[in-house]
């Protein structure tokens, strides 16, 4: 019952009736009830108005469980507020919501300065109508006077309740005004009392919000046949056949709209092919379809902000900022969301970000920053995520609240709301359960659900792969063996390919390792496990020449292996050999080698030979400290391999293959010299002094021959030299263009140095010149003339090319102009490219000339020049 | 000998304590400012001086970003990033600015940019350069051929 409590004025009363009231309270207080109502009701008959005398009668009345009565006795002071509210209070313990609405009206208007009525009106409301609720709950908190306690917290929370069940039955799209007035509450609430219970109720608000969407917009599995298509969609577009991708994929993305795995394929095909707007749309899809997936947002925020150049850096946070909470282990994700804040020119925020992937032992985030696209083209439309019809999953709300915490690694709260839920278990939640099982160690009962699950769904590879794991982890390896083996075979058992790669890896059954490992990556595109593939490959390799080389094997076996294998280690490219067939690549190349030259070598295997310094004098606390630099995992041999991996892909995308490990003569005997390294881990780890000679071996070739060769590489594709053939070729161009057929002549000045070099690409240079001269042409230039001049910073020592071409064409184009990007296509094109190469694009006097348009270029250096 | 790092970071900072920590006091300044703040008080042999400094606050850069954005058509962001990328140049500079003639040792590659090199030993010196794959005691030998060990 609510309390009635009030200090009463009592010298107002006579003394004789002054005693009556006396003892009526402290009956009252002693529990006697009826000592109580009779001296409360003596003092009524004296003093109608004395409400103290009301408030206790009304009190006694109710502890003698008589309410209605209790209501008569309040009812007669309708003018006295304290009266009132304590009618509308035990109206709503008595659940008559309507009455208690009508009191606490009465009680607003009769104390019209006072901000209790409306919690009190909103109180009553969230009963029967949540809407009207909300509204006297915002009145509430945009008081002056309103102040968060126990009561009005439990007073929101009962709100926001009404209004999500209201909105729960509604048919209107979901909204979140729920959420927000908790959130505007938890805003102002600090640690006030009540707090406690806003966050609880928000957070499982939150849950509940992803859970629903989880459920609504589950993604559409695919069937064998359209993920068999989907795969050689993907190979395609992984050999660089990027058409021939599209042309796969285009009809399946129509086929099935509801595909996550085919949308965020097609959105990456569409990237490649210049379609953002596509892309982006995709991968708006993919990611309501599977919202609990970070993949979807951190692509999706990686589009925004590389594929624009930056121009939609805020976008692009907004999506990285959820990758980021989706999985906040990630550095990669935050180190995205740190150069989207930075773009942004939120740099404190950036820098918390950064530090933040720090945090994470990765260290490759400045590369990214070294990533972002110089490239601006126009964002056709801010594309929203279309809306989803909700899919009848037939799972229980409670399932897919499981799955937020189970991906939030709540392990026991995502095990309480499947235990909470009701009915029978389907194959879904005993899937879930008994991955939540795994998870915390119970391996019988994960045993026992994965089977349960499958005696509904008997060919469900995640299923058999799952069960396998838990075999294979109670030392049942055959059984397990059998399981991978099983489920691998099935349509999007991939995934099942790792294991036992690792399984035939450790009994030395290297072809076998391999190839799982080929159809792992032909079938699998990222995930937790990608990483623990890269590095599997490696080392299968590594084994691999090991067996070649060492003559472990005997003659006869050499004999007998096949020929073809023995081809297909020669086979391929190197990276030198990749640049020079498709010199586009470099630019994709370029960071690789950066992050490796300056990100993986430097601070790490310069300290190789100080390190194995300390392992012969003893110093293990030097050698701990080295240790993990060297193998934690984001260590220099984990990072050189995923390096390398990554340039690989640069050559699928390219239509080449690159082969590292056998052709390639940088990274040939720097990838034997990191498994060299990844070697000596334990022998660093127990203090072997013996493994110092290695280790010195191992920075000989890494800290000079492979640093050295990768400064090399890196100075080979940078460099384009400027000469009067360059600008020639451009000029012949133009001039051989239909619109130039029948133009008359116009003459060319070249006033060009030799020697110049700039960094960049020469195609991409060609096409500057020839819309320079195109545009010059088109505006009715009669004479042309191209110059050079070097020019120098002081501060840097870098310097600059700038290629003037001048022109008599009477033309406004301005500085300013180019600016603000407010000039034609052609001109645009010029700034796009030149901006890509850290260069810039001004309009210049030139004597003789109506102007000039001056594109300056990084200088790069001959190597070979002197001093 | 006492040596100045000046880094963003706290990589060198680290690997010289662990590593050389005997015959040299190691100090560290996070920023250009910060760097010039503490060499005006004196007590310093030699300054190792990082070049790219993409972690320090946009406000300890030295350098006009205004300036530098005329370079990259207004582009505030590259400019930014040009700053970030070639600090330890503006840093050296500000030091000879200020007067202070102590010899610098540039953690950079300038192995494929002689020309430049020349131009800036010349400008700022006494400066040297190590590449990034210096191991500590390519760091001992040129600091202590700098200062005249």
């Amino acid at each position: 019952m609510p309390s009635l409590a009030f200090a009463a004025p009592e010298d107002a009363l006579s003394p004789a009736v002054r005693q009556f009231y006396v003892a009526a309270v402290e009956a009252e207080a002693s529990g006697d009830s009826a000592t109580a109502e009779g001296g409360y009701r003596a003092v009524l008959r004296a003093d109608d108005a004395f409400v103290p005398a009301r408030l206790g009668l009304a009190r006694t009345l109710v502890d003698a469980q008589r309410p209605e009565d209790a209501l008569t006795v309040l009812g007669g002071a309708p003018f006295d507020a304290d009266a009132v509210q304590a009618r509308g209070r035990l109206l709503l313990a008595l659940e008559r919501w309507e009455g208690a609405y009508a009191a606490f009206l009465r009680l607003g208007r009769l104390s019209p300065e006072s901000e209790g009525a409306y919690l009190l009106q909103a109180e009553a409301l969230s009963h029967t109508d949540p809407s009207e609720a909300h509204e006297r709950a915002e009145a509430w908190l945009g008081h002056p006077n309103s102040r968060l306690d126990a009561h009005a917290a439990r007073v929101l929370v009962a709100v926001a309740d009404a209004l999500r069940a209201e909105d729960a039955e509604s048919e209107e799209p979901a909204s979140d005004r729920a959420r927000l007035l908790l959130e505007s509450v938890e805003e102002k609430a600090g640690s006030l009392d009540g707090h406690e219970l806003l966050v609880d109720r928000l957070e499982r608000y939150r849950v509940e919000e992803r859970a629903q969407l989880l459920a609504r917009g589950g993604s559409e599995a695919l069937a064998a046949d359209v993920r068999g298509q989907l795969d050689r969609a993907r190979l395609a577009f992984a050999a660089g056949r990027v058409e021939e991708a599209h042309r796969a994929l285009a009809p399946l993305v129509r086929a099935h709209p509801r595909s996550a795995e085919l949308l965020a394929t097609w959105a990456d095909v569409q990237r490649e092919q210049g379609q953002l707007d596509e892309a982006e749309r995709a991968l708006r899809v993919a990611a309501a379809l599977e919202p609990l997936e970070a993949a979807h947002p951190h692509a999706l925020g990686l589009l925004l902000l590389d594929g624009y150049g930056g121009k939609h850096a805020a976008d692009a946070e907004v999506e990285l900022a959820r990758a980021a909470r989706l999985r906040p282990g990630s550095a990669q994700i935050w180190v995205a969301l740190a150069d989207a804040r930075w773009a942004a020119g939120r740099l404190d925020e950036a820098a918390a970000a950064y530090e933040r992937a720090r945090s994470l032992g990765q260290g490759d985030w400045s590369l990214r920053a070294e990533q972002r696209s110089a490239a601006r083209p126009d964002r056709a439309l801010a594309a929203e995520a279309p809306a989803l019809e909700a899919r009848e999953s037939g799972l229980p709300l409670g399932y897919w609240v499981a799955r937020v915490y189970a991906a939030d690694g709540d392990i026991e709260r995502a095990l309480a709301e499947l235990e909470a839920l009701e009915g029978p278990a389907g194959p879904e939640i005993d899937e879930l359960a008994g991955s939540l099982a795994l998870t915390a160690g119970d391996l019988d009962r994960a045993e026992l659900l994965y089977e349960r699950a499958l005696l509904s769904r008997p060919d469900e590879p995640r299923l058999l792969a799952a069960l396998g794991d838990v075999l294979a982890s109670q030392g049942r390896d055959a059984q397990a063996t059998a399981l991978l083996e099983r489920a691998a075979k099935l349509p999007g058992g991939a995934a099942a390919r790792l294991p036992l790669a690792r399984r035939a890896f450790e009994g030395w059954k290297l072809w076998d390792a391999e190839a799982h490992l080929d159809l792992f990556f032909a079938g699998e595109t990222g995930g937790p496990a990608y990483s623990e593939a890269l590095v599997l490959r490696e080392r299968v390799g590594d084994r691999q020449r090991l067996v070649w080389t060492s003559g472990v094997v005997g003659a006869g076996l050499l004999l007998l292996l096949p020929l073809v294998a023995v081809a297909s280690r020669r086979r391929g490219q190197s990276v030198e050999q990749l640049i020079e067939a498709s010199p586009g690549s470099f630019a994709e190349l370029a960071p690789v080698l950066s992050a490796l030259r300056h990100e993986v070598l430097k601070h790490n295997t310069s300290l190789l030979e100080p390190v194995a310094d300390a392992l012969e004098r003893g110093d293990d606390e030097l050698v701990a400290w080295a240790n993990e630099r060297l193998f934690g995992e984001r260590g220099v041999v984990a990072r050189f391999f995923e390096q390398c991996e990554r340039l690989r892909a640069v050559g699928r995308r390219h239509g080449e293959a690159l082969n590292l490990s056998h052709v390639d003569p940088l990274f040939g005997p720097a990838l034997v010299e990191v498994h060299r390294l990844g070697g000596l881990r334990k022998d660093l780890e127990r203090m072997r002094p013996g493994a110092a000679a290695a280790l010195r071996e191992i920075a000989q070739v890494l800290n000079r021959d492979t640093y050295a060769g990768l400064g090399r590489l890196l100075a080979l594709g940078q460099r384009v030299a400027i000469h009067d053939g360059l600008v020639a070729s451009a000029w012949d161009d133009v001039q051989a263009e239909p619109a130039r057929r029948d133009a008359p002549p116009v003459p060319l000045v070249l006033d060009i140095d030799t020697g110049l070099f700039v960094r960049g690409d020469h195609t991409d240079l060609h096409d500057v010149l020839v819309n320079l001269f195109r545009n010059a042409l088109q505006a009715g230039a009669t004479r042309l003339a191209v110059s050079t001049e070097v020019q120098e910073d002081w501060v840097t020592g870098l310097e600059s090319i700038v290629i003037r071409v001048a022109d008599d064409a009477e033309g406004r184009v301005t500085t300013e102009q180019i600016r603000g990007r407010f000039i034609e296509r052609g001109l645009g094109l010029v700034v796009d490219l030149v901006h890509r190469f850290g260069g810039s694009v001004s309009v210049a006097d030139h004597p003789g000339y109506a102007k000039a348009i001056a594109v300056r270029l990084p200088r790069a250096e001959d190597i070979g020049e002197t001093a | 000998m006492r040596v100045l790092i000046i880094e963003d970071g706290s990589e060198y900072i680290e690997t010289m304590t662990r590593f050389l920590g005997e015959g040299i006091d190691w100090e560290r300044a996070g920023s250009g400012p910060a760097g010039l703040e503490r060499l005006a008080r004196g007590g310093v042999d030699a300054v190792f001086l990082d070049m790219r400094f993409d972690r320090a606050p946009e406000g300890e850069l030295l350098g006009d970003p205004v300036e530098v954005a005329d370079r990259f058509n207004g582009d505030r962001v590259q400019a930014r990033r040009f700053l970030e990328d070639h600090q330890g140049t503006y840093i050296l500079a500000a030091l000879r600015e200020a007067g202070i003639t102590l010899p610098v040792v540039l953690s950079y590659d300038f192995g494929n940019e002689p020309r430049r090199w020349a131009r800036l030993s010349e400008r700022f010196g006494p400066a040297a350069y190590l590449p990034d794959n210096a191991s500590p005691a390519d760091v001992r030998r040129a600091l202590g051929s700098s200062v005249g060990d």
